[in-house]
Formats: C-alpha cells, structure tokens, sequence
C-alpha cells in the first residue's frame, strides 16, 4: 500500500519534470477559454492567431525562425489560469503571453506575467485596472472599458445633443461583471456625470447575465420613458433584451450598445433582427477604408466564412505586433530574449489595420495604447453593422 | 495497523516531500511546483469534504462557499486592514468556520438530501451577498490580493507550497484522528442510522456540528490559499461551482468515507486531470463524469474498496 | 405596470411548474433528488432546435415527437440508479445523476460547441396587444402549451390506476408493495414520466429562451427551490410553488437591484426548509 503511494509520488515528478530544449522558434503562449461558456469567443481568437502565424511563417518566418502558438484552456477562471500561464512560461518556454479574453483572466495573469519579467500583450481584456498598476511588461493595444463609448460620447454631444435643444433621459443598463462595472464606472457613468446639464440619469441598473427574464427590468425601464437607452451586454442577455424590448414596445430615439455582445453577427440572426436600428459603440473593426483592412476582411472571409468583427482584427494585430517587436530580438536564451521583446515593445510605434498602435503612458495608465480614436459608432441597418460615427470613416448615415 | 504507525508514516512521507525544495530548483519548475499545490489542496478540499460527506454522512453540495468566504476573508483583509496576505490566511479558515457554525446551527437539523440542498443554496446566498455589497466587496469587479514578502523573503511560491502542504497533512491527520477517535465512531454511527445514534442517547447535533467545523476550517483555508496563488478574486472564480464538484468527485473515486480514499483519490486524479486539461481540452469533463457514473453505481467503495478486495483475494489465494 | 409584472410573472411560473413536477415526482416516490434534471431540459431545447433547423419542425411539435427517445434515455438512467443497493440509494444516486449532468453538458458540448443557440420561429415577433398589456405569440403558445401538459399529467396521476399507484408508492411504498404493486415497475414509470416532463420543458422553452451545454445549471436551481416551497413530493406545491416563484421574481425586480433577485428566492428556500420542510401545504401528504 505505502509502496504503491511513493511509488506514484515519483512516477509523477518524473511524468511532469519536462525536458527543456534548445529554442528552434519563438514561441507565444496564450490562455485561452476553450470550454465553458467562453469557448466561442475563445475560437474567434484561436482563427486569427492562426491565421497570422502562418503568414509570417509562410513568409520565412523572423530572423529565420518560425513562430508557433501555445494555447491553454482556462475556461475563464483566473485560478486556472494562472497555472496555465506558469506551464507555458517553463515547460513550454513561450517568450510572450497574448490575450486571454475576459478581464478577469488577465487580471491574474498580468501581475505574474509582470513578476517574471515575460512580456503580456493584451488584445481584447479591457478593464482600466489591468493597465493602471503599474506593469513594465505588460502591453495593451485595444480600447480600455472606459474608451469603450468614446464615439457614442462624441456622438451624443456633437450630433444628438444640439438638435434636440433639451435635456434627454437616459436610460443605462450595464451587465454585473468585471466588463460591465469597467466601461459603467470609466466610461458611460463617468460621461453622464460631467454632462449632467445635458443628459438626466433616470435608470441606472447593473443586471444579472444569467436571467431568464429581463422583462420586469424592462417594464421598469419603460415607466421612465427615456430619450437614449444604453446597454452594456454580453451575448445571450444581449439577446434576450432585444427581443424582450420588441416585445414590450419599448420605443426610445437612441438604443445604444457599448461593443462587446452588440458588435457581434450572432446578436443579429439570434435575435431575429431584433436589434435592427441599434447603435453599438466599441472598439472598431479597423479603418475600413483602409485597402489594406479590405484586403485583410476578404482574406478572411475566404477562409472562415464569416465577416471578422472587433475580436478578431484585435487577434490578428497583436500577432503582427509581436511579430514587428520580435524583430530586433537577438538573444539565445529566453530569459533576455523576453528582455529584449519588453523593450522592442515599449518602442514600438507601427500601423496596422486596426489603427495606430503606440504603446504610452499618460493618465495613469502604463504601456496604453491611447486607442480614444480606434472606437467608433456603428448601427445594425438591415442585418448589417456599419460604421457612422465619427464622420470620416461613416459608412452610412445614422439613423434615428 | 495501529493509528500511531500510521500517523508515523505520514509525518515521514511529508518530511520527504519537504525535502523536495533541497532538490528541484523552485524557481525554475514553477509549473510543476504549482501542481504539487494544487495536489495539496486537493487533497485538503477532499477531506475537509470527506469528514463532513464521508465520516459524518452530511453530503455537502456547499463546500464552494466555504472556499469563497476564506478567500473573500483574505482579500478584503489585505485590501482594507493592509494585513500581510500570511496574516489574513490565518484569519481565512476561523472565519469560514464562524460561518460554518452559524450554518451548522440554522441547517444541521435538516436530514441527507435536504441538508445538502440547504448547503447548496447557503452557498449561493453568500455568493448572491458577495455580489450585491458592492461598495463593500468591489462587487463582480473582484479584488486583487497583493503578495507580501514573508521573513524579508519573496520566494512567493515556495511559501505557497510549505502552506499548503501543512494544511493537507493537518487535514489527514485531523482524518486518521477523527476515523480512530470516539469522535470518529459517533460520525460512521451518524452516517450509518441517525435515529439509532439519537436513541443510543448520543448528542448528535453536537458531533455534526463538530464535523461541520473541521470542514468548513479546511476548505476556508484553502480558499485563503487560492487567493493568495491567483492574486486575484471575483465573485465567479471563489465560489466556483468546480470547488464543489472535485472533492466529491475525488472523495467518490478513491473511496468515500475512508482515510485512504482521499489520498489515493487526489494523487492518481490531479495528474490525470491536468494532463487532460492540457492534451484534451474539451473533452476532461466527459471523462470525470463517466468516472463518477461508474463509480457511484458499481463502485460505490470507490478505489479504495477495489484495492481492499484485490488484497482480500490474493491472501485467499496464498492460503 | 402592476398587472403586466404579474402576469409576466405568472407566464414563466407556469414554463418553472413543468420543470419541477417532474423533479418533485421523482423526489416523492423514489426518495431521489436527480440532479441532471435541468440538462435534461438543456437537451430538450437542442433536440428542438435541431429539428427546426433541419426539418422546420416546430418545437411544439418536436415536444411530442421526441418523447420515445427520451423515454429511452430515462429507462437508460434508471437503469443505473437501480444498481445501486438500496442502503446507499439515497446519496449515492445524488452522485450518480451528477456524474449524468456531466456526461450530458459535456457531449452536447463536444459535438454542438459551447456556442448560444436560439430559433427564430416565424411567429416570434408577433405581439398579442391586450389593452396596454404586451406578450409576445411564443410567451402565449409556451405557457399554454405547459397548462394542458399539467392538465394531462394531473388526469394521470389523479384519475388513472397507474397514478394512483404512483401515489401509493409515494406516500406509503411497504404498504403499497403488500398490496401487490411492483414498486420497481412505479419507480421506472415515475422516472421516465419526470425525464418527459423535463424535455418537454426543454422543447417549449427553446422558442423564448437561449441554449447553451450549460444552462441546466439555471433551470436545476430554480426547481429545487419550487420544490422546497411546495414540499418535496407534492405536486400540488410544485405547481403552487413555480407561480409562487415566478410572480415573486417578476415582482421584486422592478424595487431592487436586479443582481439581488435570487437572494429572494433562496431565503424563502432556506426558511421554507428549516421551518416548514413539508411546503406550503404543510401536513404530511404527499402527491
């Protein structure tokens, strides 16, 4: 008995001690959700990883080495995570760790990441607080939460705002997690506070994601009658407002998402056009008028089938700027060439088709794209999501 | 065998183990440091689990909200008293077990599945407060639990380790004592017939609750250390539904109500586990759940009992 | 707004009743508490879903035309649950169910992935217009489609010789098998007779609600806290109970915070089961 117990205490150190090799690629590690009720979002990021690595791989690769992805499921815990982030680090020597998705994930990850000198660029987490702590390693190319409604600001002051001539109601219901609470306490909230003289709070309510049932909250909304509804949801509850709104005739001027669930296809055909006529302000899908982004969406379309939104450009480019940083890295063992990946980061300054992405640090926060300008106001018009906030990269005209 | 050999056995087994540190580099394995951790607590939520479910036979479907008091009890103690997270792990199993007691009394008249629903929904009535004290708890946002150097070190990992590694040989021997103790035989008796028990003129109140302390002192310290390891805690991941499910799963495998099971449990599933979160990402559930299926109908003993009853044989067979 | 909450309330109450009957069914005559209940509704939706989407069969009818393999799969599962010795039924069959619920979410994961489900039936943004009262066409067709399936199964158990053998076993088994009634062959009726209500659940629910591997997990909650406030084994209280429960969430949403709304439902839980475990009805029938 006691035998059989040592015995199976060593075959394990033996099972797990895994041998280091000499680095032939670079590798690039990212925790991922690849089961649980992430998982689809997960996939979307798997595609554009993969599809930039094999391109700089098709190309020759960087410096003559060829790069590879490491994915580990995390199911979006951040417990899980965290040892995800550690195997990656030593048994599979990943120079960098990139995206992870929900901002609880890369709140655990980035301290760590931060602690053992390896480089995290994010793509997609968007909490504020994940960039205002302080990390030398860790990078963020997208919108945080709280630049997250920048165009639907901008939008409302300079275009809604002056026609009206009158103080509007508005309605805000944002879901009860750590996205949520981000763009409500950086973004929306903070907005409506300093604009008070223009714009009256009536309902302000953070939901639980998982109702059945979000009529009596609606009914709620509707006995306040309200100018401009906005909505900070994920998918399913995005869903399940929409049509819960049709049902319930809620008839505002503006119904506005913030990004996330309303940027994305699914909420459209999900929804059975429900949410035809609503705006979404978020990150955008790149400068659309940009030849090369053209180029980029029907490449992709070729191969997924799909028309790309926010996530998937944002996956995409942060391969590409991983790839730009992993240029000027020289060394041979991993601890300095993570050093200098850090530093080639920090430096960097480059185009892509989701904007311009310079890493800076202003206002508090550390290593921050100042991406304010890379969010825009688009609107479901018959099935489609089209941008038409701000004016220079309008596909069509808004409509309320 | 008698309990003293056993508790011998066991301190030696540990002392190795503590040796482990003189011979792998720490630093440079953190992977696999991290899975010795998660083999500890493992190991301690499912005899903090077993004691309770196993001995006592009061199936817990709430152990989740033990795990998220000691870790919510760490976090708001190093964010608001700016306590070393050390200190505050201390405070994290005496508190889930205040709240244990608190449970005990309101719940613990409550019979076999009735008990285990009322456990359920006190875990979910925690989580819901946790949630809703926003101003309090920081709400979903979560809150980050900053590492602090302990004896001027900041060998984080390694502390990690040695705390988790007391904790699990406090929660075996707390096992083989309670399995060998009056105590123990009151809890089996309990699981066994509680209206025997009662009328044999046993307080058995008394030793439920007492079995509900340990349990719930167990898990609440793992919770602290869970903290303290993800640096990081919301809402969603401390009282994740899984911190359930893995003790009775662990407990179910190896043999429930057995000192041994747990053990036996915990060491053959964390690697298999984690091999197979990271070969097969999707499929570990299914297999989990196959297992259990197997186990709670054919096996009920669990590996312990198999492992019992090939022993049994081959001495039937020698003779 | 009053009346709207109310009836909204009383809408979802109904699709919540048909839920627990079955859960609280299987508890009163098999001494129970199956915990794959919600996935079998989880399963119920994409079987219907599927359907539609591959041969444009409505959900409601799906409901009727899914019920053999259904009824199969609950034969395969009491099947397991009767291998365990009696002695240890009570807990193990706990574990046992759990084990299924994983079995269950999981492969429906593997083969349809994680992703949000919904089917947009042609219908579904019609909108019956009472006055100033709003309801959407499939909130009428589900909630109605769940009172005749109530309606029915009441029929059975009240009226019929197999539900007042059911109702035998439920309250008094030793006295009901001295009678001559095979209790194995009540139990297995019983169970496949919970699995059904369940899917049909699931069938119904699928046009107002998403699906996805794991939203058992909400349905299972729910019912469990039905099944306390009407007392474990009454139907009568289950039905009681889920319109108690839908009323009570759709009333209390609009005055707190919605993030506080189950803390309602699992204090009446917890009081429900302290203080008075045999339900509203009190007393000590069951069924």
């Amino acid at each position: 008995m006691k035998k059989t117990l040592i015995l199976l205490l060593f075959l394990m150190i033996f099972l797990l001690a895994n041998n280091s090799y000499a680095q032939e690629v670079f590798k690039i590690g990212s925790p991922l959700p690849l089961t649980g009720a992430g998982a689809a979002f997960g996939e979307k990021f798997k595609k554009a990883y993969q599809m930039a690595i094999d391109e700089i791989n098709s190309k020759g690769g960087l410096n003559g080495k060829k790069l590879e992805l490491v994915m580990e499921d995390t199911q979006a815990k951040p417990t899980l995570a965290v040892t995800a982030a550690k195997k990656l680090m030593e048994s599979d020597k990943v120079i960098a760790l990139v995206g992870g998705w929900s901002s609880g994930v890369a709140l655990a990850v980035a301290p760590f990441a931060n602690e053992n000198k390896i480089p995290y660029l994010l793509d997609h987490p968007a909490l504020d607080d994940i960039t205002r702590k302080g990390y030398g390693y860790v990078f963020r190319l997208q919108p945080t939460t709280g630049m997250y409604g920048a165009a639907l600001e901008s939008f409302l002051l300079k275009q809604v705002y002056p026609k009206e001539k009158k103080k509007l109601k508005v309605a805000y219901l944002y879901v009860d997690n750590a996205f949520g609470q981000g763009v409500a306490k950086y973004g929306i909230l903070a907005f409506l506070d300093k604009n008070k003289d223009k714009f009256d709070l009536v309902i302000k309510e953070a939901y639980d994601e998982k109702a059945l049932d979000y009529k009596p909250l609606i009914l709620k909304v509707k006995s306040a009658n309200p100018d401009i509804i906005i909505l900070t949801s994920y998918l399913t509850d995005g869903i399940l407002l929409a049509k819960q709104f049709k049902e319930l005739g809620i008839t505002a001027k503006i119904i506005s998402g913030t990004g996330a669930g309303h940027s994305m296809q699914d909420i459209y055909e999900k929804s059975g056009g429900a949410v035809e006529g609503y705006f979404t302000s978020g990150p955008w899908h790149g400068n659309i008028n940009d030849p090369k982004w053209k180029e980029w969406r029907k490449k992709w379309e070729a191969k997924y089938g799909y028309i790309p939104g926010e996530h998937e450009v944002e996956g995409y480019v942060a391969i590409y700027v991983l790839a730009e940083a992993l240029k000027s890295v020289k060394a041979k063992d991993v601890n300095s060439q993570r050093q200098q990946l850090r530093d080639a980061l920090s430096k960097i300054d480059m185009k892509t088709i989701f904007g311009r992405i310079k890493f800076e640090n202003f206002d508090g926060y550390t290593n921050q794209n100042k991406a304010y300008s890379l969010t825009s106001l688009s609107q479901w018009q018959k099935g489609k999501l089209l941008q038409v906030w701000p004016k220079e990269i309008a596909e069509a005209q808004p409509k309320y | 065998m008698d309990i003293r050999k056993k508790i011998v056995i066991v301190s030696i087994i540990y002392l190795c183990v503590l040796l482990l540190p003189f011979f792998i580099n720490m630093q440079e394995h953190k992977y696999l440091m991290d899975i010795f951790l998660h083999l500890n607590l493992a190991l301690t939520l499912a005899n903090s689990w077993n004691i309770l479910g196993g001995f006592a036979g009061q199936v817990s479907f709430g152990h989740a909200g033990f795990v998220g008091i000691g870790a919510y009890t760490v976090a708001l103690l190093v964010h608001y008293l700016k306590l070393s997270c050390w200190t505050a792990l201390l405070f994290s199993g005496f508190f889930s077990c205040c709240i244990a007691l608190f449970l005990g009394l309101l719940t613990l008249k409550l019979r076999g599945p009735y008990f285990a629903l009322a456990t359920l929904a006190t875990a979910e009535i925690a989580k819901i407060i946790v949630v809703g004290a926003r101003s309090f708890t920081m709400g979903t946002q979560g809150v980050a639990v900053e590492k602090t150097p302990l004896l001027g070190s900041e060998n984080y990992l390694v502390f990690l380790f040695l705390f988790a590694l007391m904790l699990s040989f406090i929660s075996i021997i707390s096992s083989l004592l309670i399995r060998y103790s009056k105590t123990g035989y009151f809890f089996i008796a309990i699981r066994e017939s509680e209206n025997a028990t009662m009328a044999a003129g046993i307080n058995v109140f008394k030793y439920k609750v007492i079995a509900l302390l340990i349990s719930g002192y167990l898990a609440g310290a793992y919770g602290g250390i869970l903290a303290i390891h993800t640096g990081f805690v919301d809402p969603e991941s401390a009282f994740d539904i899984s911190r359930t499910v893995e003790p009775i799963f662990i407990s179910y495998i190896g043999g429930v109500g057995t000192v041994i099971g747990p053990i036996i449990g915990s060491l053959l599933l964390v690697p298999i586990g984690e091999v197979l979160r990271t070969e097969f990402t999707t499929a570990h559930l299914l297999f989990y759940g196959i297992m259990l299926i197997l186990f709670a109908t054919f096996f009920p003993k669990g590996l312990a009992g198999l492992i019992k009853l090939g022993a049994r044989k081959n001495v039937a067979k020698n003779k | 707004m009053l009346i709207e909450l109310i009836l909204n309330g009383l809408i979802i109450g109904c699709i919540y009743a048909l839920i627990a009957v079955g859960l609280t069914l299987i508890f009163g005559v098999m001494r129970i508490i199956n915990m794959c209940h919600g996935d079998l509704v989880m399963l119920g939706m994409y079987a219907s879903i599927i359907l539609y989407e591959k041969y444009s069969i409505l959900p409601y009818f799906s409901a009727i035309l899914l019920q053999p393999f259904f009824l199969l799969l609950g034969a395969l599962i009491y099947k397991l649950i009767d291998h365990i010795p009696l002695k240890q039924r009570e807990m193990n069959s706990l574990i046992l169910t759990l084990g299924v619920s994983f079995v269950i979410s999981t492969s429906v994961m593997l083969i349809f992935s994680a992703d949000y489900r919904t089917v947009t039936l042609p219908f579904s943004q019609e909108v019956l217009q009472l006055g100033v009262i709003r309801i959407g066409y499939p909130y009428v067709i589900s909630s109605a489609f769940s009172i005749v399936i109530i309606v029915l199964f009441y029929y059975l158990i009240m009226r019929t010789k197999i539900g007042r053998a059911i109702r035998a076993v439920a309250s008094d088994p030793e006295t009901a098998s001295t009678l001559g009634i095979d209790i194995k062959k009540i139990s297995f009726l019983t169970y496949s007779i919970g699995v059904s209500l369940a899917s049909i659940a699931g069938c119904i629910i699928s046009p107002i609600l998403y699906a996805y591997p794991f939203v058992g997990g909400i349905f299972i909650i729910k019912a469990f806290v039905i099944v306390v406030l009407g007392g474990m084994g009454s139907i009568h209280g289950a039905f009681l109970g889920a319109l108690l429960l839908g009323v009570g969430e759709s009333l209390i949403i609009p005055y707190f915070e919605h993030s506080m709304k189950d803390l309602f439902a699992f204090i009446l839980f917890i009081l429900f089961l302290l203080f008075k475990p045999t339900g509203i009805f009190g007393g000590k029938s069951r069924v």
